[in-house]
Protein backbone atom coordinates (compact mmCIF):
# COMPACT_ATOMS: atom_id res chain seq x y z
CA UNK A 1 0.00 0.00 0.00
CA UNK A 2 1.27 3.25 -1.05
CA UNK A 3 2.51 5.78 1.39
CA UNK A 4 -0.12 8.47 0.34
CA UNK A 5 -2.85 5.92 1.06
CA UNK A 6 -1.65 5.39 4.34
CA UNK A 7 -1.57 9.54 5.08
CA UNK A 8 -5.60 9.56 3.88
CA UNK A 9 -6.60 6.38 5.77
CA UNK A 10 -4.69 8.07 9.10
CA UNK A 11 -5.62 11.64 8.52
CA UNK A 12 -8.44 11.92 6.56
CA UNK A 13 -9.67 15.69 7.71
CA UNK A 14 -5.62 16.98 7.35
CA UNK A 15 -5.44 15.42 3.51
CA UNK A 16 -9.45 16.76 2.57
CA UNK A 17 -8.21 20.34 4.02
CA UNK A 18 -4.49 19.68 2.30
CA UNK A 19 -6.73 19.52 -1.05
CA UNK A 20 -8.86 22.14 -0.90
CA UNK A 21 -6.30 24.27 0.49
CA UNK A 22 -4.20 23.06 -2.41
CA UNK A 23 -7.23 23.45 -5.27
CA UNK A 24 -7.93 26.85 -4.04
CA UNK A 25 -4.08 28.34 -4.35
CA UNK A 26 -3.90 26.83 -7.74
CA UNK A 27 -7.60 28.59 -8.70
CA UNK A 28 -6.16 31.88 -6.82
CA UNK A 29 -2.58 31.72 -9.13
CA UNK A 30 -4.66 30.81 -12.47
CA UNK A 31 -7.47 33.65 -11.88
CA UNK A 32 -4.31 36.15 -11.43
CA UNK A 33 -2.31 34.82 -14.14
CA UNK A 34 -5.29 35.32 -16.20
CA UNK A 35 -6.35 38.59 -15.24
CA UNK A 36 -2.30 39.55 -16.00
CA UNK A 37 -2.02 37.73 -18.70
CA UNK A 38 -5.54 39.28 -21.17
CA UNK A 39 -5.28 42.69 -19.07
CA UNK A 40 -5.55 45.19 -22.11
CA UNK A 41 -5.90 42.29 -25.15
CA UNK A 42 -9.31 41.39 -27.49
CA UNK A 43 -9.98 38.18 -27.99
CA UNK A 44 -9.57 37.49 -31.01
CA UNK A 45 -11.09 33.98 -33.11
CA UNK A 46 -9.32 32.84 -36.38
CA UNK A 47 -11.46 30.83 -38.29
CA UNK A 48 -10.19 29.54 -41.43
CA UNK A 49 -11.49 27.40 -44.65
CA UNK A 50 -9.82 24.41 -45.15
CA UNK A 51 -8.98 24.12 -41.41
CA UNK A 52 -5.45 23.36 -42.64
CA UNK A 53 -4.42 26.21 -44.02
CA UNK A 54 -1.31 27.78 -42.46
CA UNK A 55 -2.14 31.26 -40.80
CA UNK A 56 0.08 34.06 -40.18
CA UNK A 57 -0.28 37.22 -38.27
CA UNK A 58 1.89 40.16 -38.98
CA UNK A 59 4.30 37.49 -41.06
CA UNK A 60 4.05 35.48 -37.24
CA UNK A 61 2.75 32.11 -37.70
CA UNK A 62 -0.22 31.27 -35.65
CA UNK A 63 -2.84 28.33 -35.41
CA UNK A 64 -6.37 28.58 -36.02
CA UNK A 65 -8.57 29.24 -33.23
CA UNK A 66 -8.50 31.53 -30.25
CA UNK A 67 -5.85 33.78 -29.24
CA UNK A 68 -5.73 37.74 -27.53
CA UNK A 69 -3.99 40.41 -28.98
CA UNK A 70 -3.33 43.99 -27.63
CA UNK A 71 -4.83 46.98 -29.55
CA UNK A 72 -3.58 47.74 -33.25
CA UNK A 73 -3.15 46.81 -37.04
CA UNK A 74 -2.73 43.31 -37.76
CA UNK A 75 -2.50 41.44 -41.27
CA UNK A 76 -3.88 37.73 -40.89
CA UNK A 77 -2.24 35.62 -43.96
CA UNK A 78 -3.64 32.10 -44.78
CA UNK A 79 -2.19 29.93 -47.19
CA UNK A 80 -2.20 26.57 -48.69
CA UNK A 81 -1.13 24.81 -51.76
CA UNK A 82 -3.73 25.15 -54.55
CA UNK A 83 -5.83 28.18 -53.20
CA UNK A 84 -5.11 31.73 -53.15
CA UNK A 85 -3.78 33.12 -50.34
CA UNK A 86 -6.48 34.88 -48.10
CA UNK A 87 -5.68 38.16 -46.72
CA UNK A 88 -7.34 39.85 -44.10
CA UNK A 89 -6.25 43.16 -42.45
CA UNK A 90 -8.03 43.60 -38.65
CA UNK A 91 -8.02 47.33 -36.78
CA UNK A 92 -8.73 46.08 -33.21
CA UNK A 93 -8.97 49.28 -30.69
CA UNK A 94 -9.92 49.10 -27.06
CA UNK A 95 -14.05 49.43 -27.23
CA UNK A 96 -13.76 46.25 -28.72
CA UNK A 97 -14.43 42.79 -26.74
CA UNK A 98 -14.04 40.31 -29.25
CA UNK A 99 -13.61 39.92 -32.95
CA UNK A 100 -14.40 37.50 -35.63
CA UNK A 101 -11.65 37.15 -38.50
CA UNK A 102 -13.03 34.26 -40.25
CA UNK A 103 -10.60 33.44 -44.06
CA UNK A 104 -11.82 31.59 -46.78
CA UNK A 105 -9.51 30.45 -49.32
CA UNK A 106 -10.34 30.60 -52.95
CA UNK A 107 -9.71 26.75 -54.75
CA UNK A 108 -7.10 26.86 -57.87
CA UNK A 109 -6.27 23.32 -58.79
CA UNK A 110 -8.69 20.63 -59.32
CA UNK A 111 -7.64 18.71 -56.02
CA UNK A 112 -8.11 21.59 -53.70
CA UNK A 113 -11.76 22.17 -55.53
CA UNK A 114 -12.55 18.93 -54.83
CA UNK A 115 -11.37 19.61 -51.46
CA UNK A 116 -13.60 22.69 -51.12
CA UNK A 117 -16.74 20.75 -52.15
CA UNK A 118 -16.23 18.16 -49.22
CA UNK A 119 -15.39 21.21 -47.06
CA UNK A 120 -18.70 23.25 -47.97
CA UNK A 121 -19.68 23.61 -44.80
CA UNK A 122 -16.79 25.38 -43.62
CA UNK A 123 -16.98 27.49 -45.73
CA UNK A 124 -20.71 28.50 -45.45
CA UNK A 125 -19.69 28.55 -41.57
CA UNK A 126 -17.05 31.44 -42.27
CA UNK A 127 -19.47 33.46 -45.01
CA UNK A 128 -21.85 33.44 -41.64
CA UNK A 129 -18.99 34.58 -39.21
CA UNK A 130 -17.94 37.21 -41.73
CA UNK A 131 -21.88 38.26 -41.68
CA UNK A 132 -21.78 38.73 -38.10
CA UNK A 133 -18.59 40.59 -37.81
CA UNK A 134 -20.04 42.75 -40.73
CA UNK A 135 -22.92 43.40 -38.56
CA UNK A 136 -20.51 43.84 -35.25
CA UNK A 137 -18.10 46.86 -37.66
CA UNK A 138 -21.38 48.27 -38.90
CA UNK A 139 -22.63 48.97 -35.32
CA UNK A 140 -19.29 50.00 -33.85
CA UNK A 141 -19.47 52.33 -36.85
CA UNK A 142 -22.43 54.26 -35.97
CA UNK A 143 -21.69 54.32 -32.45
CA UNK A 144 -18.25 56.15 -32.84
CA UNK A 145 -20.17 58.26 -35.71
CA UNK A 146 -23.22 58.80 -34.24
CA UNK A 147 -23.44 61.91 -36.48
CA UNK A 148 -24.32 59.94 -39.45
CA UNK A 149 -27.54 59.58 -38.55
CA UNK A 150 -28.06 63.22 -38.91
CA UNK A 151 -26.86 62.52 -42.57
CA UNK A 152 -26.69 63.68 -45.31
CA UNK A 153 -28.83 66.55 -44.27
CA UNK A 154 -29.82 68.81 -47.30
CA UNK A 155 -31.19 72.49 -47.55
CA UNK A 156 -31.99 74.70 -50.17
CA UNK A 157 -28.91 76.48 -49.26
CA UNK A 158 -26.20 73.98 -48.41
CA UNK A 159 -25.44 70.18 -48.16
CA UNK A 160 -23.87 68.48 -44.49
CA UNK A 161 -22.85 64.50 -45.78
CA UNK A 162 -19.94 62.35 -45.15
CA UNK A 163 -17.15 59.80 -46.96
CA UNK A 164 -15.27 57.42 -45.19
CA UNK A 165 -11.86 58.85 -44.17
CA UNK A 166 -9.26 56.29 -46.24
CA UNK A 167 -6.33 57.17 -44.42
CA UNK A 168 -8.00 55.54 -41.52
CA UNK A 169 -7.44 51.81 -42.14
CA UNK A 170 -9.87 50.49 -39.61
CA UNK A 171 -12.45 52.02 -41.91
CA UNK A 172 -14.31 53.70 -38.59
CA UNK A 173 -13.35 57.24 -39.64
CA UNK A 174 -15.31 59.69 -41.62
CA UNK A 175 -14.95 62.79 -43.32
CA UNK A 176 -18.23 65.81 -43.11
CA UNK A 177 -18.35 66.86 -46.17
CA UNK A 178 -19.97 70.66 -46.45
CA UNK A 179 -21.34 72.15 -49.59
CA UNK A 180 -22.05 75.72 -49.31
CA UNK A 181 -21.46 79.13 -51.10
CA UNK A 182 -18.96 81.57 -50.46
CA UNK A 183 -19.65 83.52 -47.05
CA UNK A 184 -22.24 80.79 -45.51
CA UNK A 185 -19.68 78.06 -44.96
CA UNK A 186 -19.53 78.88 -40.61
CA UNK A 187 -22.96 79.23 -40.85
CA UNK A 188 -23.33 75.58 -42.11
CA UNK A 189 -20.42 74.59 -39.61
CA UNK A 190 -22.60 76.30 -36.69
CA UNK A 191 -25.58 73.70 -37.70
CA UNK A 192 -23.36 70.92 -36.71
CA UNK A 193 -22.41 71.89 -33.45
CA UNK A 194 -26.40 73.15 -32.98
CA UNK A 195 -26.65 68.91 -33.21
CA UNK A 196 -24.81 68.89 -30.58
CA UNK A 197 -21.46 68.17 -32.25
CA UNK A 198 -18.29 69.92 -31.69
CA UNK A 199 -16.87 71.09 -34.69
CA UNK A 200 -13.23 71.14 -33.57
CA UNK A 201 -13.18 67.25 -32.90
CA UNK A 202 -14.78 66.70 -36.55
CA UNK A 203 -12.45 66.27 -39.73
CA UNK A 204 -14.56 68.49 -42.10
CA UNK A 205 -14.15 69.27 -45.38
CA UNK A 206 -15.79 71.97 -47.73
CA UNK A 207 -16.77 70.89 -51.45
CA UNK A 208 -15.76 73.40 -54.65
CA UNK A 209 -13.34 75.34 -52.14
CA UNK A 210 -10.29 76.71 -52.24
CA UNK A 211 -8.99 77.75 -48.80
CA UNK A 212 -6.96 81.52 -50.27
CA UNK A 213 -4.01 81.05 -47.84
CA UNK A 214 -2.63 77.45 -49.37
CA UNK B 1 -2.91 17.51 15.63
CA UNK B 2 -6.05 19.12 14.66
CA UNK B 3 -4.46 22.20 15.45
CA UNK B 4 -2.00 21.88 13.16
CA UNK B 5 -4.80 21.83 10.61
CA UNK B 6 -6.68 24.89 11.65
CA UNK B 7 -2.77 26.64 11.32
CA UNK B 8 -2.57 25.64 8.08
CA UNK B 9 -5.98 26.83 6.96
CA UNK B 10 -5.33 30.23 9.15
CA UNK B 11 -1.81 30.45 7.11
CA UNK B 12 -3.35 29.83 3.49
CA UNK B 13 -6.32 31.89 4.13
CA UNK B 14 -3.72 34.99 5.46
CA UNK B 15 -1.65 34.32 2.20
CA UNK B 16 -4.58 34.40 -0.03
CA UNK B 17 -5.99 37.24 1.61
CA UNK B 18 -2.67 39.38 1.47
CA UNK B 19 -2.48 38.25 -2.29
CA UNK B 20 -6.07 39.79 -3.15
CA UNK B 21 -5.23 43.07 -1.11
CA UNK B 22 -2.00 43.22 -2.53
CA UNK B 23 -3.63 42.76 -6.25
CA UNK B 24 -6.83 45.20 -5.03
CA UNK B 25 -4.36 47.87 -3.66
CA UNK B 26 -2.29 47.30 -6.93
CA UNK B 27 -5.19 47.51 -9.82
CA UNK B 28 -6.56 51.31 -7.16
CA UNK B 29 -3.58 52.72 -6.11
CA UNK B 30 -1.27 54.68 -8.36
CA UNK B 31 1.40 57.48 -7.61
CA UNK B 32 0.62 60.75 -9.28
CA UNK B 33 3.71 62.80 -10.11
CA UNK B 34 2.90 66.49 -9.77
CA UNK B 35 5.07 69.14 -11.55
CA UNK B 36 4.02 72.92 -10.72
CA UNK B 37 4.96 74.92 -13.80
CA UNK B 38 4.08 78.33 -11.85
CA UNK B 39 6.10 79.20 -8.49
CA UNK B 40 5.38 80.08 -6.21
CA UNK B 41 2.28 78.39 -6.34
CA UNK B 42 -0.27 75.73 -4.48
CA UNK B 43 -2.68 73.88 -5.21
CA UNK B 44 -5.61 72.16 -3.63
CA UNK B 45 -6.38 68.53 -5.06
CA UNK B 46 -10.23 67.78 -4.56
CA UNK B 47 -12.38 64.20 -5.33
CA UNK B 48 -15.77 64.40 -4.73
CA UNK B 49 -15.91 67.73 -3.28
CA UNK B 50 -13.83 66.65 -0.18
CA UNK B 51 -10.06 67.98 -0.30
CA UNK B 52 -7.40 65.28 -0.59
CA UNK B 53 -3.97 67.05 -0.36
CA UNK B 54 -2.52 70.23 -1.20
CA UNK B 55 0.71 70.93 -3.26
CA UNK B 56 3.38 73.81 -3.19
CA UNK B 57 6.37 71.88 -4.92
CA UNK B 58 6.78 69.49 -7.46
CA UNK B 59 6.35 65.82 -5.74
CA UNK B 60 4.30 62.85 -6.43
CA UNK B 61 1.21 61.49 -4.46
CA UNK B 62 -0.22 57.82 -4.67
CA UNK B 63 -3.99 58.33 -5.42
CA UNK B 64 -6.97 55.91 -5.70
CA UNK B 65 -8.34 55.71 -9.31
CA UNK B 66 -10.96 58.22 -10.14
CA UNK B 67 -11.61 62.23 -11.50
CA UNK B 68 -9.70 64.69 -9.13
CA UNK B 69 -10.24 68.50 -9.18
CA UNK B 70 -6.76 70.61 -8.69
CA UNK B 71 -7.56 74.25 -7.77
CA UNK B 72 -4.84 76.52 -8.57
CA UNK B 73 -3.60 79.63 -6.52
CA UNK B 74 -0.84 82.26 -7.98
CA UNK B 75 0.09 85.90 -9.04
CA UNK B 76 -2.12 86.52 -12.27
CA UNK B 77 -3.13 82.99 -13.10
CA UNK B 78 -6.37 81.86 -13.56
CA UNK B 79 -7.39 79.76 -11.05
CA UNK B 80 -10.35 77.67 -12.39
CA UNK B 81 -10.20 74.17 -11.24
CA UNK B 82 -8.00 71.84 -13.81
CA UNK B 83 -9.53 67.92 -13.58
CA UNK B 84 -7.36 65.03 -14.20
CA UNK B 85 -8.00 61.38 -14.24
CA UNK B 86 -6.14 58.69 -12.06
CA UNK B 87 -7.18 55.18 -14.59
CA UNK B 88 -5.64 52.10 -13.59
CA UNK B 89 -1.71 53.29 -14.08
CA UNK B 90 0.85 55.69 -12.96
CA UNK B 91 0.70 59.28 -14.30
CA UNK B 92 1.83 62.70 -14.42
CA UNK B 93 0.17 66.06 -13.93
CA UNK B 94 1.97 69.46 -15.45
CA UNK B 95 0.19 72.15 -13.88
CA UNK B 96 0.44 74.83 -15.97
CA UNK B 97 -2.68 77.25 -15.24
CA UNK B 98 -2.99 80.02 -17.84
CA UNK B 99 -2.51 83.60 -17.15
CA UNK B 100 -5.91 85.19 -16.01
CA UNK B 101 -7.59 87.55 -18.77
CA UNK B 102 -6.73 90.66 -17.67
CA UNK B 103 -2.75 90.19 -17.69
CA UNK B 104 -3.57 88.70 -20.97
CA UNK B 105 -5.46 91.62 -22.42
CA UNK B 106 -2.60 93.80 -20.66
CA UNK B 107 0.30 91.70 -22.31
CA UNK B 108 -1.78 91.72 -26.01
CA UNK B 109 -1.46 95.53 -26.01
CA UNK B 110 2.40 95.04 -25.72
CA UNK B 111 2.16 92.18 -28.61
CA UNK B 112 -0.10 93.29 -31.07
CA UNK B 113 2.54 95.21 -33.13
CA UNK B 114 4.94 92.30 -33.38
CA UNK B 115 1.75 89.64 -33.92
CA UNK B 116 0.43 91.88 -37.08
CA UNK B 117 3.92 92.29 -38.50
CA UNK B 118 4.54 88.47 -38.25
CA UNK B 119 1.13 87.99 -40.32
CA UNK B 120 2.54 90.40 -42.77
CA UNK B 121 5.55 88.89 -43.24
CA UNK B 122 3.86 85.52 -44.10
CA UNK B 123 1.47 86.76 -46.13
CA UNK B 124 2.94 90.07 -47.96
CA UNK B 125 0.37 89.98 -51.04
CA UNK B 126 -2.60 88.28 -49.64
CA UNK B 127 -3.37 89.78 -46.21
CA UNK B 128 -3.56 93.28 -47.48
CA UNK B 129 -7.52 92.16 -48.70
CA UNK B 130 -8.25 91.41 -45.02
CA UNK B 131 -8.96 92.91 -41.65
CA UNK B 132 -7.37 91.46 -38.62
CA UNK B 133 -9.01 91.59 -35.72
CA UNK B 134 -7.11 92.74 -32.38
CA UNK B 135 -7.47 88.62 -31.16
CA UNK B 136 -6.49 87.16 -28.05
CA UNK B 137 -3.53 85.96 -26.03
CA UNK B 138 -4.02 82.83 -24.30
CA UNK B 139 -1.88 79.91 -22.12
CA UNK B 140 0.90 81.90 -20.85
CA UNK B 141 0.44 84.59 -23.12
CA UNK B 142 2.58 82.19 -26.09
CA UNK B 143 -0.75 81.38 -27.96
CA UNK B 144 -2.67 83.82 -30.09
CA UNK B 145 -6.28 83.17 -31.98
CA UNK B 146 -7.98 86.09 -34.04
CA UNK B 147 -10.18 86.29 -37.31
CA UNK B 148 -9.37 87.48 -40.20
CA UNK B 149 -12.06 88.99 -42.80
CA UNK B 150 -12.42 90.17 -46.38
CA UNK B 151 -12.43 93.90 -46.57
CA UNK B 152 -14.69 93.07 -49.88
CA UNK B 153 -17.67 91.72 -47.89
CA UNK B 154 -20.65 92.80 -47.65
CA UNK B 155 -23.94 91.48 -46.74
CA UNK B 156 -25.00 91.35 -50.31
CA UNK B 157 -21.74 89.91 -51.06
CA UNK B 158 -20.96 87.92 -48.02
CA UNK B 159 -16.92 86.17 -47.93
CA UNK B 160 -15.80 83.38 -45.32
CA UNK B 161 -14.35 84.70 -42.18
CA UNK B 162 -10.69 82.83 -41.32
CA UNK B 163 -9.42 81.95 -37.96
CA UNK B 164 -5.55 82.32 -37.82
CA UNK B 165 -3.44 81.26 -34.84
CA UNK B 166 -0.19 81.64 -33.74
CA UNK B 167 2.25 81.22 -30.91
CA UNK B 168 5.47 82.79 -29.91
CA UNK B 169 8.37 80.48 -29.71
CA UNK B 170 11.96 82.34 -28.80
CA UNK B 171 10.45 85.80 -28.56
CA UNK B 172 9.15 85.14 -32.28
CA UNK B 173 5.66 85.33 -33.36
CA UNK B 174 4.57 82.61 -36.28
CA UNK B 175 1.61 81.23 -37.84
CA UNK B 176 0.89 78.08 -37.22
CA UNK B 177 -0.08 75.89 -40.01
CA UNK B 178 -3.18 77.37 -42.49
CA UNK B 179 -5.71 79.68 -41.48
CA UNK B 180 -9.04 78.24 -41.62
CA UNK B 181 -12.56 79.38 -41.33
CA UNK B 182 -12.85 76.09 -38.99
CA UNK B 183 -10.36 75.63 -36.98
CA UNK B 184 -10.65 71.35 -36.08
CA UNK B 185 -7.66 69.23 -34.50
CA UNK B 186 -7.37 68.36 -37.86
CA UNK B 187 -6.52 71.05 -39.93
CA UNK B 188 -4.70 72.43 -37.00
CA UNK B 189 -2.43 69.25 -35.85
CA UNK B 190 0.18 71.05 -34.24
CA UNK B 191 -2.03 73.00 -31.74
CA UNK B 192 -3.64 72.31 -28.43
CA UNK B 193 -6.91 71.20 -28.09
CA UNK B 194 -8.12 74.26 -26.29
CA UNK B 195 -6.20 76.75 -28.20
CA UNK B 196 -8.31 75.28 -31.18
CA UNK B 197 -11.97 75.63 -29.34
CA UNK B 198 -10.81 79.24 -28.57
CA UNK B 199 -10.09 80.22 -32.17
CA UNK B 200 -13.49 78.10 -33.25
CA UNK B 201 -15.47 80.35 -30.05
CA UNK B 202 -13.83 83.63 -30.82
CA UNK B 203 -16.39 85.85 -32.55
CA UNK B 204 -15.08 88.28 -35.30
CA UNK B 205 -14.87 92.04 -34.10
CA UNK B 206 -16.45 93.04 -37.05
CA UNK B 207 -19.98 92.05 -37.60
Amino acid sequence: MSKLTNYTRAHPVGFTMSLIAFVVVALFIYSFYGVIAYSGKVKVTVTVAPSDATIYVNGDSTNAGTTYLRPGAYTFLASKSGYKDGKKTVVIDDSQKEIDVPISLTPESDDAKKEADKNSAAYLKNEGLAGKQAEADGVAFRDRNTIVSKLPYKTLLYTIGYQSDTSDPSGMSIIITVEANEGMRADVVAQIARWGYDPTELNIQFRNYRNPFQ
Amino acid sequence: MRLRYVFIAILVFILLASGVYYAWYQATYHTVSFTLKTTPMTAKITKDGKEVAKIDHNTSLTLANGSYLLYPTATNIDTSAIGFTVDGKDTSVTIDPPIDSTTLSTSLDTEIDDIQAAIVTKYPQLISQFYVDKGQLLRQGDWYVSTLTYKSSTNDNPKDRYKIIMQKTNGQWAVIDTPQITPTKYNFPQVPTDVIKNAYELLPERL
